[in-house]
């Protein structure tokens, strides 16, 4: 009887577990702010988006736009000028009604640099996607509101993909309200965010872990867990660990090597993602004797990047010869892959001026990342090439925040980057890493060559046709090519892992646009 | 009859009989010897260079006869590695404890001879710094200074200072009582004769016990900062540096981390071993 009890009890004690669940996602780190359009990273800015979403969303696994807080939107002028029309009935966590307002100024907040609701934020990211903020290179003019639930954006320039822009996971609409109680510290742990999405902010506990609770009130699917809690663990290796150990339920971004444990392990599921990204060497020109064509292509011939992707990508990752992936539109097709030639790249070296190498700096990021699943053994790698040929390049690392906002200081020599897509179109790969600003900034160039490609990149921006767009995408990646601005080294599908039992889970080739409302826990 | 025989001999003679009775300084100066010798004739058995090693196919192999301890994520013979690894953590031991032993032995020197206030700032001094946690302490020192190799031998020297400094001080204090101090103040010898030439040669025996203690000390920490990134730089063969790689591959090739670890325990476990040894041998007032 007494036992019988018991077994009751215990049931409902396990049923009352069941009713109260909690999904525990392990990333490599806790986000730098949650105020969406000033991160830079995907672990912000993946959880930002479980609080707030964007105009354009994208289909759960895929690039394909659908509707997000905008139902439908059309263009008219020549592209010129696009109207969407807004869902309706929706409000934000605090109760402010979601309409035509707070989208107009969400963005005037974001492209207007005399706006007093800034904060002192630098929105970086607006000025990769848009150019520069108004009056300085946004092709976005103006905003208005037609009506509660219609708002009509006029654009300098006829941009063809502008739905596709407003999708990028920077450009979640927070709650009017809460960005003007408090500007500054909107977005940090203290504040935290407020959004129509899946999920509201509950408590971030700096260097631990960032709390979401369920938004019974959301208008979409209703999140099937009732606590969402993101945790920053660094080492990927650890992060196995975490999950085997049943301490998290999602483990993103593991090392490719690893597959072979998770496959043999009955409580977890391997799961891998389709990528569209890109992780590359850049150099930068201000730093001698990386300005001499001949250097930099005896770099390029110096390591056998095959072997690399071969050795570090296990059978996951491919070579890169473009900075646009396979799977995306805007290649010319036809760049042919830099090859392994050690004597070539010493007779480049010779020529040049330097037949016994030089002394140069390769930084590498201090936390794996989809691209660089193992960033510090890379790079160690191609340290040793570059060793056979007589350059002698000292790794260096520093904190990946810190490291984000160094590389187009030209501190860096020689360093590794990537890129996981915001939007599908190959614009947000070649402009970001070659439009006009950044050509120069990242890369240090500011050759007649390099502004030419810049400028082309700003022509096939808002070029109305897709051939002409197509065209130049090709020929800025064989100029790219030709002139070695930077060394395209591999796509790569990461590797992530579950619980077994954790479904629903889709990670977006976009990177941190994930639909975590979707997820199950059995 | 035992004392009889121990009357004839020198001091250094009694000292050796007494270090060759005691079973952990044998054992100490064995490891020791052992790594010395290893870190001396490694680059002419089997020379490396570190900054050209790699070999892609031989990735991630588990020990065999080929490669004793196995190839890390580069491919890299493993027991090369630790070999010459050796020669890296004795340098920084033994060039941080020189540091300490320099630096905190004058401090020491200065504030127990000559006392009040030079006394009570060095004492002041030396109270805050043995408040942090050494280890602690170094992060900030090589934080400040920036990681690296030689920059993390300073910042573990640096932290080692108030050990010498205090143990100086206490020796000094109970030394300059003695007699033969104040015969030396009689017949008229310096500050400069005094200190140098009579109170520290007599307070060697502590100080040679600590710094041996202290090498297994350092050689932990510059592991330990090695493992945080912030002291030897890849691809640099430092144990503590190649542990935390081999985190990366933990599932898959425990012996990456594995071997420098097991050597890194040895090394400290030699220097402690010996630092007892010569306890017992120098220190008359513990021997049997």
């Amino acid at each position: 009887m007494k036992r019988w009890i018991i077994g009751l009890l215990a049931l409902s004690l396990a049923f009352g577990v069941a009713s109260a669940q909690t999904l525990i996602y392990g990333q490599s780190d806790l986000p730098k702010t949650l105020d969406s359009s000033d991160a830079q990273d995907g672990n912000s800015l993946r959880v930002a988006y479980q609080i707030t979403e964007t105009l354009v969303a994208f289909k759960p696994g895929t690039v394909d736009p659908i509707p997000g807080l905008a139902l439908s939107w059309e263009a008219s002028n020549n592209a010129k000028e696009w109207t969407f029309k807004l869902r309706q009935g929706v409000k934000f966590h605090d109760g402010t009604p979601f309409n035509a307002e707070a989208v107009k100024f969400n963005i005037d907040r974001w492209n207007d640099p005399n706006n007093k609701y800034r904060g002192n934020k630098q929105f970086v990211p607006f000025t990769w996607v848009f150019g520069g903020f108004k009056g300085d290179g946004s092709i976005i003019d103006r905003v208005e509101v037609v009506d509660e639930y219609t708002v009509k954006f006029y654009l300098t320039d006829s941009v063809g993909f502008f739905p596709n822009m407003l999708g990028a996971s920077y450009f979640g609409i927070d709650s009017p309200k809460a960005v003007m109680a408090n500007p500054e510290k909107y977005g940090t742990p203290e504040v935290g965010a407020v959004g129509t999405g899946p999920f509201k902010f509950d408590q971030w506990v700096i260097g631990d872990k960032v709390v979401l609770k369920r938004n019974d009130a959301y208008w979409g699917e209703k999140a099937k867990v009732d606590t969402l809690v993101f945790r920053g663990i660094p080492e990927p290796a650890s992060r196995l660990a975490e999950l085997k150990a049943g301490a998290i339920h999602i483990a993103n971004n593991l090392s490719p090597e690893d597959k072979v444990t998770i496959d043999a392990d009955p409580n977890l599921e391997a799961v891998v993602q389709k990528g569209l990204n890109i992780g590359y060497l850049a150099f930068h020109q201000k730093n001698k004797p990386l300005d001499d064509i001949r250097v930099r292509k005896a770099i390029a011939a110096a390591v056998d990047w095959d072997a690399i992707v071969d050795a570090f990508y296990a059978g996951l990752g491919e070579r890169a010869t473009e900075f646009v992936p396979p799977a995306m539109w805007g290649r010319d097709g036809n760049v042919p892959a830099y090859t392994y030639n050690p004597d070539l790249a010493k007779k480049l070296l010779a020529e040049a001026g330097y037949p016994n190498g030089f002394e140069t700096e390769i930084w590498y990021m201090p936390v794996s990342r989809p691209y660089f699943p193992a960033p510090q053994p890379i790079a160690e790698t191609i340290a040793t090439y570059l060793a056979d040929v007589g350059i002698k390049a000292t790794l260096k690392t520093e904190d990946w925040g810190t490291y984000l906002s160094d590389y187009d200081q030209g501190k860096f020599p020689m360093y590794m980057l990537g890129w996981s897509p915001d939007y599908p179109d190959p614009d947000n790969y070649l402009f970001t890493f070659f439009g006009p600003t950044s050509i120069k900034t990242n890369l240090g160039c500011e050759s007649a060559a390099c502004e030419e490609i810049g400028q082309m990149l700003v022509e096939a921006r808002t070029a109305p046709d897709m051939a002409t767009r197509k065209a130049l995408y090709a020929k800025v990646q064989r100029m790219v090519h030709e002139l070695t601005l930077s060394i395209p080294v591999a796509h790569n599908n990461p590797l992530h892992a579950v619980r077994k039992g954790v479904s629903g889970w889709v990670p977006s080739p976009l990177g941190s646009s994930e639909n975590l409302n979707l997820v199950t826990i059995k | 009859m035992a004392s009889s025989e121990a009357y004839m001999r020198t001091p250094t003679q009694q000292a050796w009989r007494r270090f060759m009775r005691s079973s952990s300084g044998k054992a100490g100066l064995l490891i020791v010897g052992f790594f010395v010798l290893l870190a001396l004739l490694a680059p002419l058995i089997m020379p490396y260079d570190a900054t050209k090693d790699r070999n892609l196919r031989e990735r991630l192999k588990p020990p065999s006869a080929e490669h004793i301890m196995g190839t890390d994520e580069l491919g890299r013979d493993i027991f090369t590695r630790v070999v010459h690894g050796s020669r890296i953590s004795l340098r920084v031991g033994v060039f941080a404890v020189g540091i300490a032993v320099v630096a905190g032995t004058f401090l020491g020197l200065l504030a127990g001879y000559f006392g009040g206030r030079t006394d009570m700032l060095i004492s002041w001094l030396v109270d805050i710094m043995l408040s942090f946690p050494s280890i602690l302490l170094a992060i900030a020192i090589v934080a400040v200074i920036g990681p690296g190799i030689s920059n993390a031998m300073i910042a573990v020297g640096i932290v080692q200072i108030p050990i010498y400094a205090r143990l100086t001080r206490s020796v000094v204090l109970s030394l300059k009582e003695q007699d033969f101090v104040a015969a030396a103040e009689g017949l008229g010898a310096g500050r400069a004769r005094i200190i140098f030439r009579h109170i520290l040669p007599n307070g060697l025996s502590p100080l040679i016990v600590q710094a041996t203690l202290s090498i297994a000390t350092a050689i932990l920490d510059a592991a330990g900062l090695g493992f945080l990134g912030l002291g030897a730089q890849p691809p640099q063969p430092e144990w503590g540096l190649m542990i935390s790689k081999g985190f990366l591959y933990f599932t898959r090739a425990p012996w990456i981390s594995l071997f420098p670890g097991v050597a890194i325990m040895i090394a400290v476990l030699g220097f402690n071993l010996l630092g007892d040894g010569l306890r017992d041998a120098l220190d008359p007032r513990t021997s049997r």
